[in-house]
């Protein structure tokens, strides 16, 4: 193997065993079938690969393997299209649990993750991306990065999100 | 009851937490896949050059050999009209073996328009270069009285060359719908690149 074919591996590897959780839930969220998501999963990793030798850190690794992954899953459900487009729709119309439910009184972890699972799957792409990425815990500055959405744009979807988010697990409708 | 302000981290646990099958592709996986990508175009590209190559022989073979001039001529300019081909085949196949710029939010659509403008294009690198030759040839074809319904030939070759450029309009067609379509999706703006 080639030194830059032997870094390139490096990196992936460190990729992979860093952001490998993130980009398996990832899968789930644009695809809801389970074979066709191990074959999602294997082509963002392929994809993956083949374009860390074009990586020169020029941003953290972080938002390029996100970035790298959200764009070859969007071209995939394009590619596919297996999902209902005409059924997407905006943060504000997606359905989640009842609002108002305390999340205490939700049956664990499994239910949660199962209803904003079903939520995400309704959305645009647009906001699919961004609500994946603050689930995953990243601040609105570095899903614009990821997403390469304007900074106010990702502002705004990410202020509905939590009110919308709020609402479900808060302490009832806010006003 | 929980604290609103808590939520965040409740429901951003509670997503992170799924328990998930590690995944890492071994280096022989992305080797065969990397291989079958490189397989594909190779055998398009043999396939095609293998045609182009079959051209320079028939008609080399028909300008040494033939007696008219005009089939002569028109066999040397079906050789031309080929190598142009040829050459504009190696280089568009070319570009193909590189790897899509997957960092880049409309690679997708940037595939798609490649492909798009490669189809549009054909009649001018791909049918053009062989129109002269074939026409110079088949005046030569004529005045050797070598066919007996020579207008049934004509029209068939016309008929063909009208097939060929129709189907490649509307597969034009189709592919602008999905580029349409894909960016309205993903809300890419006509001038994002």
């Amino acid at each position: 193997m080639t030194e830059g074919g032997a870094k390139t591996e490096e990196l992936y590897r460190r990729a992979a065993g860093e952001f490998g959780a993130g980009l398996a839930r990832l899968a789930g969220v644009y695809e809801s079938n389970p074979e066709r998501q191990r074959d999602l999963l294997q082509e963002v990793h392929l994809a993956l690969w083949r374009s860390l030798d074009r990586f020169k850190g020029e941003c953290s690794l972080r938002t390029w393997v996100y970035r790298i992954a959200h764009n070859v899953a969007a071209s995939h459900v394009l590619r596919e299209r297996r999902a209902q487009i005409g059924n997407w729709v905006e943060l504000e119309e997606a359905a989640l649990m009842p609002d108002g439910q305390d999340v205490e009184t939700q049956v664990g972890e499994d239910r949660i993750r199962q209803r904003l699972l079903e939520m995400i799957q309704q959305l645009r792409l647009p906001d699919r991306q961004i609500m994946h990425l603050y689930l995953e815990g990243c601040d609105a500055a570095t899903i614009a990065e990821i997403t390469q959405f304007s900074p106010a744009n990702v502002a705004t979807k990410i202020h509905r999100l939590k009110a919308r988010l709020a609402r479900a697990f808060g302490e009832g409708d806010a006003p | 009851m929980t604290d609103a302000r808590n939520y965040e981290k409740t429901v951003q646990a509670a997503w992170q937490a799924e328990p998930a099958e590690e995944f890492m592709l071994k280096e022989s996986e992305m080797h065969a896949q990397l291989t079958k990508f490189q397989r594909q175009i190779k055998w398009r590209n043999i396939l095609e050059y293998a045609a182009g190559a079959a051209v320079l022989v028939v008609f080399g073979a028909y300008a040494i050999n033939l007696e008219s001039i005009w089939m002569k001529i028109g066999s040397l300019l079906l050789i031309i009209g080929t190598v142009f081909l040829l050459t504009n085949l190696h280089f568009r196949a070319g570009r193909r073996e590189a790897p899509p710029d997957f960092e880049s939010r409309s690679f997708y659509i940037s595939e798609l328009e490649r492909q798009r403008d490669a189809l549009k294009s054909v009649w001018l690198w791909y049918v053009a270069p062989l129109v002269p030759g074939l026409i110079v040839f088949r005046i030569g074809v004529h005045l050797s009285e070598l066919q007996s319904h020579p207008y049934v030939f004509d029209a068939v070759g016309v008929g063909i060359l009208g097939l060929v450029l129709w189907l490649n309009a509307r597969a034009v067609k189709r592919l602008q719908r999905k580029i349409d379509e894909a960016r309205q999706l993903l809300e890419i703006d006509d001038g994002e690149a």
